[in-house]
């Protein structure tokens, strides 16, 4: 696997605030910014998005009725500088899910923070032995198709 | 909403096997079941949800069908996902800004 394909999208951004308040707003307060009824599985009857430890720190969507579904799980994150987690949003299990990464990184007096997502090509075990040659992904099939355009 | 499609049915890796496939240019769905572990039938179950999907679509080339990628919907997948993430990391930075202010 190699970089080109995995960084599907990257996306920076400069945040007057300082590392930790950047990463406790990312985390602890994502119910109050994230645009739930634009991106998420129950739209207009989502209630909330709320980071939770439930043996692992995951990201669940709560409907108004109780309904949950899991976003991803986090991988490994370390408090105000970075946070890896699996990304399947509208799919509760997924054996190849995608991937984001965040990086919080002090600049002068607010935090340059960066997001990547990645992984739609990242293959389970099985599924890559079942088929060799899929590193390239569907990322890539865009690029050419986009290139041609 | 055929972004939403896209991305539904790209959550199977079967399916974006089926997808890779067609990177080359524009095949049958025999051709397709020869390079991959699925069977016809399956493959033409994938091949119809991606073409639901606007990812792919088809065209009768004599007695043969052939289906090929659809650049306008991966297009706009790309675009959806790139402007979704512009969006939610600028609710983001006023948040935090908002709550560094309170600090203040």
């Amino acid at each position: 696997m190699n970089a080109t394909t995995t960084e599907t999208i990257r996306k920076e951004i400069f945040v007057d605030a300082s590392p930790e308040t950047a990463f406790r707003v990312f985390t602890e307060q994502i119910a109050d910014w994230w645009p739930l009824g634009k991106y998420g599985t129950f739209l207009e009857q989502a209630d909330s998005v709320v980071f939770e430890d439930r043996d692992g720190w995951r990201l669940i969507e709560r409907a108004k009725d109780g309904r949950e579904t899991v976003w991803g799980e986090v991988l490994d994150y370390e408090f105000s500088s970075r946070l890896r987690m699996t990304w399947h949003p509208g799919r509760s299990t997924d054996e190849m899910p995608t991937e984001i990464e965040l990086t919080f990184v002090a600049d002068g007096d607010g935090t340059t923070v960066v997001l990547e997502h990645r992984g739609w090509e990242q293959a389970s075990d099985e599924v890559r032995v079942a088929r060799a040659g899929y590193d390239a992904g569907w990322v890539e099939v865009l690029e050419t198709y986009r290139n041609a355009s | 909403m055929a972004y939403a499609h896209a991305l539904q049915a790209l959550g199977d890796p079967t399916r974006r096997a089926v997808l890779e496939e067609l990177r080359d240019g524009p095949r049958a769905v025999g051709e397709i079941a020869e390079r991959l572990p699925v069977s016809r039938p399956a493959v033409s179950q994938h091949l119809r949800v991606l073409k639901e999907a606007g990812l792919v679509t088809e065209r009768q080339n004599g007695t043969r069908r052939l289906y090929r990628v659809d650049p306008d919907g991966l297009a706009e997948l790309r675009e959806y996902l790139e402007g979704f993430w512009e969006e939610a990391l600028a609710n983001f930075k006023a948040a935090a800004e908002k709550e560094e202010g309170r600090k203040k």
